[in-house]
């Protein structure tokens, strides 16, 4: 891998205690993400992304393992210095801003909680930040309401942005909008990275986003990585089955698309797994499972230094024999 | 801030509700009344200790809008200054129980865990207490004290308030701008009163609006019992009480202090029930 | 009204010229502005559109389901050759037996306190013909394994909180077609489901719905998954249709600019590349639009568009709003 490592999560696990049970909701979970890079972490519910994205802004602290920014270690605790460099963009725009607070009140108690600046230096900060994200400063003196779904998203993406931190972990950040405004979201997300050299950390259920805006993607499944890789890798020859069927889940707009697509058996019936099986956890989901399925749980292992899977049974790499194009 | 457009368009919502325009003309008058008693009134001096047999039991005529008394002194005057004692026992008693319980409600619903438990468990002891019985019994034991009479009135008042802000911060808490403030370190002290409070305030606004009219009667409500403001001074549940002894004679004693209760009563609960209204987002 | 439709089946669903507002506390919002649209026996019909769109509220107009107060309505809605607009107890009638509905989140549509098989047998109860006991547990058993449900007698025995949300959409799909309704209303299913589930249930409902002659409009904010179901679109915008026409010729020939644009929103696995978006956002809705609603966010708008602008036919069915439509000679 190419240059230092800002983020670093090592062998994370993170457990909730049930009323009977207990859940593994991030099971084993190692992953980097350089500077400047963008790592998506796709998954559906229940697959663990939201408590991943949870340790890492200190939501929530790891049962076990280590999550480290840079050579700073992130514990649930952790001190102002260090909250400052990171933050969180959230998925619903609508209750990310105190609808009794103005615009400019928002954006700025971050730097009053940090105390960067006197009053006028952050007034000034709020303007360009708003600028930043291209709504006019104006804007500061009014309270949300009335603001549509993708104006308040950039106010909380400005608000993100007022410690100047390194990492911004966006937690669906376009998934609340209407598809006309999460285009400019996308592109303004890509805009900033670009500007301020920020490092992103993507979590989403949409592959379609994803192509979009980052460069490594981590599919993971009820807590673990299943497959990690580039983008172009995943998208093009997916070897986890379970990311193949999510390639063939996505609803496309075009008969190009569709050829991008792979094909997935959807009417083909499943065997159910025998009794206490302790394998893989997507085999009862899995038409192409292979006896080994049952009783091994794959460990997530390189194929080469950038593309990783955790499948016994993986689709072959040239996908042109695999996927068959057209609708499904 | 109150210039703010959000401010205007509450007041225009508000507007569209008839009765809640009737009710907030009803509050506007009384209160206006309470404070320029002495301008307002007829006879101001027949507030206090006033005597003129001459004109005793005079039942409404033009000079005395509303009759006079046993001793001669002015209905509509006493009603007047009367609603300046009720607005000072409402106030002070909501002036205690709204910021207590709030406090209450706030640091139990956003620190949870033991701390919860100890704030909510406390409130609840508090609500058990029959409010009137509780009231009568502070000054029974002590003596006839408005002022003690207004604090036991607060102490079974606030529990109320604690729950209701309780249960909006365990929600409110969960809102994206609270994590926002949380995960950027703000301090609970922060987050309570910038975040979190400005957020309940329309529901304690409402409640305490309805509230204001309850107590009145509850104010009212002691003085019939004979709990209420010492001689001289007006006060609405007192004459209801000394008028029923003229009953039916001397009807308008008793009937106009009646009224006067109902008519604050209703005021502030119309303007409770309309803010609810224009606070209600689903509207 | 277009005599270039071809004529298969007889109108199932007829709404012309709907209109209807609500009052509010900030004044009257009209939400939708004479909507004509048409379902035919059998036929899978799409309404697409953004939030602030209309289309749910169009949804819940043909069940009846709007509030009576405050709301103001004109124009006919027409379910097999009956008015139902205006008339609450001729759709309560339909509800469930001729029409019958599926939510966006299946399970917030259970009822947590009763089994699923006890809101099930209401169902079936509804459907008007007298069943054994036996004879509706039959029913219910065939209408879970229809939708895939391989143990029906463990389903039946829970509480939609006991199940996993795919498993409610299929129970929730089961119940809306155990009646064999002509029609089905879809209000954005399995928009609160995962990607992966919605996609099964979105091939169960069409396999079923073919089986039963069950026509669906299907409302979506979704273009991908419109496109995999629909036979026909319609696509909305701030309360109005501003185009109509065969799945096929809405996807690869979209003719009204608003259509353009939102394709063009869309994501595409094919290419990389930053999609476009719409600048600007919906008109205000407590004032009165003039003309193309669209008009202030269109690169081509010109002063024509400032007065009303009619559905413009084109091709094989297709209709689109807008004055650039240039009808097939």
């Amino acid at each position: 891998m190419t240059g230092p490592a800002l983020l670093r999560v090592c062998n994370v696990t993170k457990r909730f205690k049930l009323a009977h049970a207990e859940l593994l909701a991030v099971d084993d979970v190692s992953l980097e993400v350089q500077k400047f890079d963008t790592l998506a972490i796709v998954g559906e519910s229940g697959s663990g992304k939201s408590t991943l994205a949870n340790l890492i802004v200190g939501s929530e602290g790891a049962s076990s393992g280590a999550i480290w920014l840079g050579d700073t270690e992130l514990g649930a605790r952790r001190d102002k210095a260090t909250r400052r460099r990171i933050a969180l963009v959230q998925q619903n725009p609508y209750s990310a801003l105190n609808p009794r607070k103005s615009i400019r009140a928002a954006i700025e108690l971050p730097m009053i909680v940090h105390g960067l600046g006197d009053r006028s230096a952050r007034r000034r900060k709020v303007d360009e930040l708003l600028r930043r994200v291209h709504l006019s400063p104006a804007l500061a003196a009014r309270r949300p309401l009335g603001l549509s779904g993708g104006e308040r998203q950039r106010v909380a993406i400005a608000r993100a942005l007022a410690t100047d931190p390194e990492l911004l972990v966006l937690d669906e950040p376009t998934s609340s909008l209407d598809v006309s405004v999460q285009a400019h979201i996308l592109a303004l997300l890509l805009e900033l990275q670009q500007e301020l050299g920020l490092t992103y950390l993507f979590i989403t259920h949409d592959l379609g986003v994803v192509r979009v805006l980052a460069r490594r993607v981590a599919v993971m499944y009820q807590g673990r990585v299943v497959e990690e890789g580039p983008v172009e890798a995943i998208f093009s020859a997916p070897r986890h089955r379970y990311t193949n069927l999510l390639l063939a889940s996505i609803p496309t707009v075009s008969d190009e698309d569709d050829g991008v697509k792979l094909d997935w058996p959807f009417e083909q019936a499943i065997a159910p797994p025998p009794e206490g099986a302790q394998g893989c956890a997507f085999r009862p989901r899995c038409p192409f499972a292979i006896a080994a399925c049952d009783t091994t749980r794959p460990a997530l292992l390189g194929e080469d230094a950038l593309h990783r899977h955790a499948c016994l049974a993986p689709s072959r790499r040239d996908t042109t024999a695999q996927g068959t194009g057209g609708i499904s | 801030m109150t210039a703010s457009p959000e401010f205007w368009r509450a007041m225009r919502r508000y507007a569209q509700d008839p009765m809640a325009v009737l009710g907030a003309a009803i509050v506007a008058v009384l209160v206006l009344a309470a404070i320029l008693a002495e301008q307002v009134a007829p006879y101001p001096a027949h507030a206090g200790a006033f005597v003129d047999f001459v004109n005793a039991n005079r039942p409404p005529d033009a000079t005395y809008l509303l009759g006079t008394d046993g001793i001669g002194r002015d209905v509509l005057s006493r009603i007047i200054f009367g609603y300046r004692t009720s607005l000072v026992l409402g106030l002070t008693v909501l002036g205690i129980a709204v910021p207590l319980g709030t406090a209450a409600g706030l640091v139990g619903g956003y620190a949870g865990g033991r701390a919860e438990a100890v704030v909510m468990r406390i409130t609840d002891v508090f609500l058990a207490l029959p409010s009137l019985v509780l009231a009568m019994a502070i000054v029974g034991l002590f003596r006839p004290s408005q002022i003690l009479a207004m604090a036991a009135v607060a102490a079974v008042w606030w529990p109320w308030y604690a729950r209701l802000v309780h249960g909006m911060v365990r929600s409110i808490r969960l809102e994206g701008y609270v994590v926002s403030a949380r995960l950027i370190g703000a301090s609970p002290v922060r987050i309570m009163v910038g975040e979190i409070l400005p957020n309940c305030a329309p529901t304690i606004l409402t409640k305490f609006s309805l509230d204001m009219g309850l107590v009145i009667l509850l104010g009212a409500s002691l003085s019939f019992l004979g709990l209420g403001a010492p001689a001289p001074i007006p006060d609405l549940g007192t004459m209801v009480a000394d008028g029923a002894n003229y009953l039916p004679d001397q009807w308008w004693l008793s009937v106009t202090a009646g009224g006067a209760i109902f008519l604050a009563v209703l005021g502030f609960n119309l303007v409770g029930d309309g803010l609810r209204d224009v606070f209600d987002t689903t509207g | 009204m277009s005599s270039t439709r071809p004529v298969e089946a007889p109108d199932l669903l007829a709404i012309s010229n709907l209109s209807l507002g609500f009052s509010t506390l900030d004044g009257p919002v009209r939400v939708l502005r004479g909507i004509d649209l048409t379902v035919r026996a059998q036929e899978k019909v799409a309404l697409v559109g953004e939030s602030g769109s209309g289309k749910s509220v169009t949804a819940r107009a043909i069940m009846g389901l709007l509030p009576e107060r405050r709301t103001m309505a004109s124009g006919s809605i027409r379910f097999a050759g009956r008015e139902l607009l205006g008339r609450p107890a001729e759709a309560e009638a339909l509800r469930g037996r001729e029409i019958s509905m599926i939510f966006q989140d299946p399970t917030a549509s259970l009822n947590p306190f009763f089994s699923i098989r006890q809101q099930f047998r209401t169902v079936i109860a509804r459907g008007g013909a007298r069943h054994s006991a036996e004879a509706a547990e039959q029913r219910m058993r065939q209408a879970l394994r229809d939708v895939s449900i391989p143990d029906p007698e463990r389903v039946l025995g829970s509480y939609s909180f006991q199940l996993s949300g795919g498993l409610n959409q299929r129970v929730m799909i089961a119940m809306a077609l155990v009646n064999t309704p002509k029609l089905l209303i879809a209000d954005e299913p399995g928009t609160a489901l995962d990607v992966t589930v919605q996609e099964q249930t979105l091939r169960m409902m069409r396999r079923l719905s073919q089986q039963n002659g069950t026509a669906i409009l299907f409302i979506s904010h979704n273009l991908g998954v419109v496109r995999q179901f629909a036979d026909r679109v319609y696509v909305m915008y701030a309360g109005a249709l501003v185009e109509e026409g065969p799945v096929q010729r809405i996807f690869t020939a979209p003719l009204h600019p608003y259509t353009r644009a939102l394709l063009a929103s869309v994501p595409r696995l094919a290419r990389p590349t930053i999609p476009t978006g719409i600048e600007g956002s919906l008109p205000d809705r407590l004032k009165p639009i003039q003309g193309c609603a669209f008009r202030p966010r269109c690169s081509l708008s010109i002063s024509a568009c400032a007065s009303e602008v009619a559905l413009v036919a084109g091709a094989e069915g297709h209709r689109a709003a807008c004055v650039h439509v240039v009808p097939p000679a």
